[in-house]
């Protein structure tokens, strides 16, 4: 094996971003499209040489540590600028890069109006950069220092369209729910060193055990988790993902569905060892997990933007792997993180491709009966749908019946968090089917698109059909009673994973077959059977209130006849969650920080006198102080 | 051998004197540009003599000045800012207007803080404090016909006088308690005292921790420097943020780290005290600044607190930590400062945020420039501000002071608030072209100091090693090592 | 020692401080404002002395004679300063040079 191979996976798209960001003028298109998706495929390959390589090894020697040289050295501590090549990282490589690649394709095309075309590529190729460095940190340092150029990146790029005021908002909300998490794990990183001694991953694995007190593993693995959720947008650091839905198609689908956003899951995936020293994070982790991917089911049946629909589903989804991580089973989180970044990354661009032959619409009002226009875009999105709700044979369905039924043999609390994985998954099984009915079928918008929608191109098309086979036909590489690849090739990193028992796999099985049909069926039964019933069904409300003469309210209705309680819940948790907790936090921070700079403002008057007053007070403050200080 | 020694200092304070006389010459080009020439050599040979003298440790004039690894460094980060800014002038109307006196006051400002860099006396101490504050006190006026300019120097002058009246007092004070104005024998002399019996000993602390606390304007001590930092030319104001800043810091160390070392556990919490005031105040207070002078003056006062959490510490790593955050703080505020003089000849109200508008994307170089600067100042990591911060508050932690990296970490959250905004104006702000800005001129030599600095950003964090290797050894020297 | 004790010689320094202190923060005029600093960097030369006294070293002395030299080269450079503000046609009321603020 080469580890110097992951050296230039990771040097290239740098490079590539690089070039077209000291490029003096606009390079030519085709000089862009070279620059941009070039490195990234190449990239793409010797990851995939790399994995070929790393196959022919023993499962001992999987794991190499690539030094350069020593960064820093202050006293003991010492610091290298090191990569970690093993199978956890080439599995995130191989996502990030392949899936990358066909994201960066589609680009050249979803983009090609775009006057910043060369911006796009060059911010896309950093944030690729700083991913991989992320997943290939080979100590807590580098991780973090990924960690925050991934969430620079995302701020660029989500405010790629910086003449809209919301796009600039919603970026710098991001970053700075992102740098609460990434301060979060400065702190781990600081008790890390301070009662070990290093930051080196192997070193802390190694010396944990010993070094670590209860309390202490406890607080790193909690802080740890507090940049993993402000990243993965959980509950309550998830109000940034939905508002991201500003930057561009592409870069929702790449940053803010199939790869960023999953780092927190890789994270506590990479430092399992130190959540298995602390049973009370794990479980934090796991709860976390359930109460994000239940509310964010919720909430997401009542979208109206489709692109909402699919960040709420992403936030959800990502509770399913966070929550499968708190429970230790880290086969299935990373199993489920894969499957994820293929239908999720398959849903990103499929819809992508009806916004761009819609020239820009985004809202399901403006939608409907686009199967007829959009044929590929609709069988494409069908697939992803299908995946997503975990319909028997697709990617989603084995990975999240992986997860319910490693939960259903995690004790008490795993059972807990079984039934609200369960439900949740014939909810979202009814908000998928519902964005697919609602955009595909059924009548036009009344008033029509505005304009005649588009089909797409080959560089659109052939990338989404690639993720389509792949989200029908990947998740066959981790068959229950079948074969375990995903668990075999992590074993040198998260060791031997038992696999969920029958009981639980039979289980699930029934369940999750069943909750999805009735979901499905519910939305199909609602939004597809009949154009008109949606309108008598809300006429036959309309009776008990007038409330619902309001065209605009229908969604609301529908809702509330199928599934009642569940709507109001997600209308409080909406508008709770949305414009409540963190942000409500967020905001009273900030204008009590405005208020208190009001006030040193009003006492910088511009006076000599007022200077020196303040300056011998500040004296005696100091002499007090002393005093209390020498006396104690 | 003592003199020899000194060479650097004695370099710069020639070529100031050189620089201040070229006028008197009968040649056009000497008299315009001599002085600059002048002294620009005087810098670069003084750098060059303070690297021959690196490692050296020399206690010349009977330890009245210690020429060691500490000062070598100091002297570096003096000669680069005064280097810096005698560039960033070169088209200045007050440096223009001045031609024969500007880059002498700049050079006697920079042999002042090579004296502080390197005092091993009271004396020299207050000296050098003085020659650095009295240069800058008339280069702040120097642009005679703004009242602005004029009253940012007469407001640094009488406040600056009260604080060094406060400074001297503490010297005295502590010349009483110990009988000597030799740090090295104040050292011996407290050795095993503590202040409970002392009342001299005390009130020295308090009023040098006042009086430094104002030349390196920690809060409550700040408040001249938002009103200076605005009025002044712009490059001095870059000049005193740096290179003045650095002598403060440098004093700091000298006097307690150095000195008063014998008695830490007494002072190291209203040090501690002044750094987080210093560090809640700038940060706030700079969230709602519209002027780029007087945002980076809030920022500067919080960054002097970051600073000071290193000397809090009282330690070698503690020292360490601070020297290195120098370094960057140099760096990233010479970038910040270059694209504001940049600004200021190109558009009316240059000096303001919303002048940067949309900057970044017309020059996408300075734009990273000046990405990279503030996110270093806001400690974004990997960059150098980052690992600076990071062995400060390792500092304040392996000092019991956990609660000194708490503030420094929430002070830096609110500090993305305002560094945020800049970049945002900069990068995502709209501004109609102004037909001023059609027939823009490059930049040169300012432009020259934007990307130098950006570049060394960069190279600080890629190279801590050796760096920190530097700063490491520069601290041990502070303690005779 | 004989004499007078070093207690009055630094009562009638910190005397001399506060005075200074409160002249700095009463007056207006920039160029009485520059007197009442003097008087505070001249009690510390007091302090000093008396100090150097009860050392019996000459330190204090020194100190003293360069502070009289420093606040000499500070009175000359705010005199400059006055005069550039008189030229300039402007108030000499440090109360009215408070256009920077905030």
């Amino acid at each position: 094996m080469e580890p110097a191979l992951a050296w230039i996976v990771l040097g290239l798209p740098l490079l590539g971003a690089a070039t077209l960001a000291a490029w003096p003028s606009e390079p030519p298109r085709s000089m862009t499209r070279v620059l941009g998706v070039g490195p990234m495929v190449v990239s793409f390959l010797l990851t995939a040489w790399l994995y070929v390589q790393m196959l022919g090894e023993n499962s001992d020697d999987r794991l190499v540590v690539s030094r350069v040289w020593e960064w820093i050295e202050i006293g003991d501590l010492s610091i290298d600028v090191a990569l970690q090549v093993d199978p956890l990282s080439v599995m995130m490589m191989l996502v990030v890069t392949g899936v990358g690649s066909l994201i960066f394709i589609y680009s050249t095309e979803y983009m090609e109006h775009d006057r910043d075309y060369r911006r796009f590529f060059a911010e896309m190729g950093f944030f690729v950069f700083s991913m991989l460095l992320l997943v290939l940190a080979a100590n807590f340092l580098f991780l973090i220092v990924g960690w925050a150029l991934v969430g620079l990146a995302s701020y660029l790029l989500i405010g790629f369209y910086y003449e809209k005021p919301p796009a600039v908002a919603a970026a710098k909300k991001a970053f700075i729910i992102n740098v609460i998490g990434d301060l979060a794990m400065v702190i781990a990183a600081f008790i890390l060193v301070v009662e070990l001694g290093t930051l080196n991953y192997l070193l802390v694995f190694e010396a944990a055990p010993d070094g670590l007190g209860r309390g202490a593993v406890e607080a790193v693995t909690i802080l740890l988790f507090v940049g993993a959720a402000a990243k993965s947008a959980q509950v309550p650091l998830h109000t940034w993902l939905p508002d991201a839905m500003e930057g561009p198609t592409p870069v929702s689908a790449l940053i803010h569905a199939a790869t960023m956003v999953t780092a927190g899951v890789y994270l506590i995936v990479r430092t399992h060892e130190l959540y298995e020293l602390a049973p009370y994070a794990s479980d934090l982790v796991a709860i976390t997990g359930a109460v994000t991917l239940f509310l964010a089911a919720t909430i997401a049946t009542v979208q109206v933007d489709v692109k909402r629909v699919l960040a709420w589903s992403t936030i959800s989804q990502i509770g399913y792997m966070i929550m499968a991580a708190g429970l230790g089973a880290y086969g299935a989180a990373m199993y489920h993180l894969m499957t994820h970044a293929f239908f999720k990354a398959l849903l990103f661009l499929s819809i992508g491709m009806v916004i761009h032959g819609l020239a820009g619409a985004q809202s399901l009002d403006r939608m409907g009966g686009l199967g007829r226009h959009l044929k590929f875009a609709y069988v494409a999105t069908a697939i992803g749908v299908l995946a997503i709700s975990g319909v028997p044979g697709t990617a989603g369905f084995f990975s999240k019946d992986e997860i319910l039924a490693s939960a259903w043999d995690a004790g008490d609390l795993g059972r807990v968090l079984w039934l609200v994985g369960a439900l949740a998954a014939g909810i979202t099984a009814f908000y998928m089917f519902r964005l697919l009915f609602r955009t595909f079928s059924g009548p036009e918008p009344e008033g029509g698109y505005g304009v005649h929608p588009q089909p797409s191109r080959w560089p659109m098309a052939a990338p989404v059909a690639v993720l389509a086979v792949l989200s029908l036909w990947g998740g066959w590489i981790q068959v229950p009673r079948g074969w375990t690849w995903i668990i075999d090739w992590l074993e040198p990193v998260i060791g031997r994973e038992s696999i969920p028992g029958q009981q639980a796999e039979l289980v699930t099985l029934a369940t999750s077959i069943a909750v999805v049909a009735i979901g499905a069926a519910a939305a199909w039964w609602i939004f597809a059977v009949d154009p008109a019933r949606p309108k008598r069904l809300a006429g036959r409300l309309v009776a008990t209130r007038r409330l619902l003469e309001d065209q605009f309210r229908f969604d609301h209705v529908y809702d509330r006849a199928v599934v009642g309680p569940t709507r109001d819940l997600a209308e409080y948790l909406y508008r709770r969650m949305e414009s409540g907790f963190v942000d409500g936090l967020v905001r009273g921070a900030i204008s009590l920080a405005r208020g208190s700079a009001m006030g040193l403002r009003a006492a910088q008057n511009g006076l000599v006198r007022t200077y020196v007053f303040v300056m011998i007070s500040g004296v005696v403050g100091l002499g007090a102080l002393l005093a209390w200080v020498v006396t104690r | 051998m003592n003199l020899a020694a000194t060479t650097p200092i004695l370099i710069v304070g020639a070529g100031a004197t050189i620089s201040l006389s070229m006028g008197l010459l009968p040649w056009r080009f000497a008299q315009r540009h001599g002085p600059t020439i002048v002294a620009l050599v005087g810098l670069l040979a003084a750098a060059v003599m303070s690297l021959v003298f690196w490692g050296d440790r020399i206690e010349a004039f009977d330890g009245s000045l210690h020429i060691d690894r500490f000062s070598m460094l100091l002297n570096l980060i003096f000669i680069t800012a005064a280097i810096a800014v005698i560039l960033l002038s070169i088209r200045e109307p007050g440096a223009v207007d001045r031609r024969g006196e500007y880059a002498s006051l700049i050079l006697f400002s920079t042999a002042g803080m090579m004296l502080v860099g390197a005092a091993g006396d009271l004396i020299v101490l207050f000296v050098g404090i003085e020659l650095l504050s009295v240069a800058l006190y008339v280069l702040a006026a120097l642009e005679v016909w703004r009242e602005r300019s004029l009253e940012s120097g007469l407001k640094y002058l009488i406040v600056g006088a009260v604080g060094s009246s406060i400074l001297l007092y503490g010297f005295a004070l502590l010349y009483g308690a110990t009988g000597t104005t030799r740090l090295g024998e104040i050292a011996e002399a407290l050795s095993g005292s503590t202040l409970t019996g002392e009342p001299l000993v005390f009130g020295a602390v308090v009023l040098i921790v006042a009086g430094l606390g104002f030349k390196a304007s920690a809060a409550p001590f700040h408040m001249w420097t938002p009103d200076v930092y605005e009025g002044a030319p712009t490059p001095i104001t870059a000049f005193m943020s740096t290179a003045t800043k650095a002598a403060a810091l440098a004093a700091f160390l000298r006097v307690f780290t150095g000195g008063l070392v014998e008695i830490e556990a007494d002072w190291d919490l209203i040090i501690g005290v002044v750094a987080a005031a210093a560090i809640i105040v700038g940060n706030i207070a700079a969230l709602v600044q519209d002027n780029m002078k007087r945002l980076l003056a809030y920022s500067s006062v919080a960054q002097a607190g970051y600073l000071l959490i290193g000397v809090a510490a009282g330690s070698i790593q503690g020292a360490e930590a601070t020297l290195y955050y120098l370094l960057a703080y140099l760096v990233m505020t010479l970038a910040a400062f270059a694209i504001v003089i940049i600004r200021e000849r190109e558009v009316i109200d240059g000096d303001t945020v919303g002048a940067l508008a949309g900057y970044a994307r017309r020059r996408p170089v300075h734009g990273a420039v000046l990405t990279l600067a503030m996110l270093s100042l806001a400690g974004f990591p990997p960059l150098s501000g980052f690992l600076g911060k990071f062995l400060l508050f390792g500092s304040a932690v392996e000092a019991d002071m956990i609660w000194l990296a708490v503030i420094g970490a929430i002070g830096s959250i609110i500090s993305l608030g305002y560094y945020l905004r800049v970049l945002g104006v900069a990068w995502f702000g709209d501004r109609p072209q102004s037909a001023a800005e059609q027939g823009l001129e490059s930049p040169r030599l300012a432009g020259l100091v934007t990307v130098a600095s950006g570049l060394a950003i960069v190279a600080l964090a890629v190279a801590a090693s050796p760096v920190l290797d530097a700063c490491r050894s520069a601290a041990e020297s502070l303690l005779g090592a | 020692m004989s004499g007078v004790p070093l207690f009055w010689y630094l009562m009638l320094s910190f005397g001399l401080f506060g005075l200074g202190l409160v002249g700095v923060m009463r007056r207006r005029n920039p160029l009485l404002m520059l007197l009442a600093v003097e008087l505070m960097l001249n009690s510390a030369n007091i302090a000093l002395v008396g100090f150097a006294r009860q050392w019996n070293n000459t330190d204090g002395q020194i100190f003293a004679l360069v502070v009289m030299a420093v606040a000499a080269a500070e009175v000359v450079i705010g005199l400059g300063l006055v005069v550039a503000v008189f030229r300039q046609r402007l108030a000499l009321n440090v109360d009215e040079m408070s256009s920077l603020k905030g």
